[in-house]
């Protein structure tokens, strides 16, 4: 992603302006950071629109603006859904997590996702394997966002791609690192601001470039109909696996449901699922426009067909958007990765500092210390990982959002709305999800294995971890209820 | 929530997971799906999905209230909209019809599945929250 010539003056001058912002907030962080849990959960202080946009902030990383547009220009309408799901994630996520989790946080003084595992089940062995999901899922996802991050700071500011990748990383840290979840919650609302206003002005200009609607449609039909059909490219079961996985997986991302710690009064949940799906589908006008109007300037013959995908965003920027505009984007999309990366350096930190000793029977002393180390260890090894292997930060990244989903949806979503779910069942999903989705992945990733279209290992690890969930603890549903905590039973009655 | 609602629930949704299972297996053996794979997939999702938010959604010794509705009306929209479009004809690319811009399969994927259940769910949440 190159900026095109004109606008880089107006880009550089823009993402200084950002970053300065973002270091502004982090040094306000840093002052009002002094527990392990002002650093975890934000010393339980923030606001519903925080909430709301910090949320959407973070599932969004720069695939939302960069390879969403290109999915869409490559592949039509069978990438839409990737992110159609989030007409009723949002509010599934409010009515089976939200309230749960925010009470848990108050009658057990939780801070981390392993923790309502272990709260819920009494269990050392699922709160242990469930930081152990996290962390690999986290590092690769990190990996993949910070080699991002490097590739946009290069564009930006010209310094090489190392440089780029470790100038972005000392940035997400130094306010990480100071600022604590804090930091991440209000960095998170001024990126998640950024690209909500990027994406609806660009989306605006995506509809002048074609004539609307109508007349990207009547361009598109002409020389591709196959494109504007209702699953693009895919074939019908491929583009409805999708919606199954990121439908459901949204139960199971940690650094969007461990923000429900956050809040500061539950009762403004109320709230939550509508600011968060109107955030959510503002801030997505981008990926669907922007592909589609290139697909149809380039059918029109406005535009040469596109060497790469991921150029969709940069052409269409180029050609069709003033150069503010343009440089609003590119700061939009640094914005989007900092803070996808920003929370799982939180949470990361939060599963080897914290979730893992409790799994093995004891606590770190001076747990905010640690925190602090290996966020900076864990972000250091993220960026030695982007920076070393193609291979390795392909190979990781893949396992993100499916892990996270065939590990933590059955044993959370589902074991926190069902007294009758077992720890052996909590136990034996997160070990399904764990051994399918890493080793599906890797012989497919190695080309061992090969799956039909419309089968994916991320469709496949959850399905598989959601029967075993509710099958193990059928089998111990009459001992289920009667050995759950009064408190958590509360909770887990609603 | 009442135990019979909750086992509904669950029910539906393990009867549900069954059946992707079950495609995705044969998907697997046969190397291709079937012709009514897509369908069978379609009526499991939404009944996934529904299942999960009743099971969500319900509270102790309470039945679902008026969220009978929204939960009936997403229901609906996924299975008759992921529906309609299975069989729903090809716009024809020389005298297109379009439904807001959009070939009429792709209006219902767009406008249909994308949004409609965004319009109900966010405000059946919060018109129910203190119920």
């Amino acid at each position: 992603m190159t900026p095109p010539p004109l606008a880089r003056p107006a880009v550089i001058a823009v993402a200084v302006l950002y970053f300065a912002a973002i270091a502004a907030i982090g040094a306000w962080s840093a002052r009002r950071t002094r527990t392990t849990r002002d650093f975890y959960v934000a010393g339980r202080s923030i606001g519903l629109v925080a909430l709301a946009i910090s949320s959407m902030a973070a599932t969004l990383s720069g695939f939302a603006f960069i390879g969403g547009p290109g999915l869409v220009y490559a592949g039509g309408m069978g990438a839409v859904f990737l992110v159609l799901p989030a007409c009723l994630t949002s509010t599934m996520t409010a009515w089976v997590l939200a309230r749960r989790m925010r009470r848990l946080a108050d009658v057990r003084d939780l801070i981390t996702v392993p923790d309502a595992i272990g709260a819920r089940y009494r269990s050392p062995l699922a709160q242990g394997l469930a930081a152990v999901a996290i962390v690999i899922a986290t590092v690769g996802y990190m990996a993949t966002n910070v080699l991002a991050l490097g590739l946009v700071i290069d564009s930006i500011f010209a310094t090489g791609l190392t440089a780029g990748i470790w100038l972005g990383t000392a940035i997400v840290l130094g306010y990480s690192v100071a600022g604590g979840m804090l930091a991440g919650i209000y960095t998170d609302v001024l990126q998640g601001a950024l690209m909500a206003l990027a994406s609806v002005l660009v989306f605006l200009y995506a509809l002048g470039s074609g004539g609307g609607m109508g007349g990207l449609s009547r361009a598109v039909l002409a020389a591709d109909p196959a494109w504007l059909g209702p699953w693009g490219r895919m074939a019908p079961l491929a583009a409805l696996s999708l919606f199954f996985v990121f439908g459901m997986g949204a139960l199971g991302q940690p650094h969007v449901v461990h923000k429900f710690y956050m809040i500061r009064d539950p009762r403004r949940l109320r709230w939550y699922p509508l600011l968060m799906t109107l955030a959510l589908m503002v801030t997505l006008l981008l990926y669907f426009g922007v592909g589609f109007a290139v697909k149809a300037l380039v059918s029109r013959g406005a535009l040469v067909p596109l060497a790469r995908p991921d150029d969709a965003t940069p052409t269409f920027l180029l050609h069709y958007t003033p150069v503010l505009l343009s440089a609003l984007v590119f700061s939009g999309v640094a914005a989007a990765i900092m803070s996808t990366v920003n929370s799982f350096m939180n949470i990361a930190a939060a599963a080897v500092t914290h979730d893992l000793p409790v799994a093995l029977g004891r606590r770190m002393p001076h747990e905010l210390r640690w925190g602090r180390i290996s966020t900076v260890v864990l972000a250091v090894l993220a960026a030695g990982v982007a920076q070393l292997s193609g291979t390795l930060v392909a190979l990781l990244g893949i396992f993100g959002w499916g892990l996270f989903a065939s590990t933590l949806v059955p044993s959370l979503a589902i074991g926190l709305s069902w007294p009758g779910a077992t720890r052996a069942g909590a136990v034996a999903s997160i070990a399904t999800g764990l051994v399918l989705t890493l080793s599906l992945e890797t012989a497919a990733f190695f080309h061992r294995l090969t799956l039909p279209a419309g089968v994916t290992v991320s469709g496949l690890a959850l399905v598989a971890s959601l029967l075993v969930f509710l099958g193990v603890s059928w089998l111990g549903r009459r001992d289920a209820a009667a050995g759950l905590d009064p408190d958590i039973a509360v909770i887990v009655e609603g | 929530m009442t135990g019979s609602r909750r086992g509904t629930a669950l029910g539906a949704m393990t009867a549900s997971l069954v059946v992707i299972a079950g495609v995705y297996l044969i998907v697997i053996v046969a190397g291709a799906a079937p012709l009514w794979a897509p369908a069978a997939f379609v009526l499991a999702l939404a009944t996934l999905f529904v299942a999960t938010m009743v099971l969500g959604a319900g509270r102790a010794g309470r039945g679902l209230g008026r969220l009978v509705w929204p939960f009936t009306f997403v229901w609906l929209i996924l299975a008759a909209g992921f529906g309609a479009v299975l069989l729903l004809r090809p716009a024809a690319p020389a005298d297109p019809t379009l439904w807001l811009g959009l070939p009429p399969r792709a209006a219902v994927i767009l406008y249909g599945i994308g949004i409609l259940p965004a319009l109900v769910l966010p405000l059946a949440y919060a018109l129910t929250f203190d119920e």
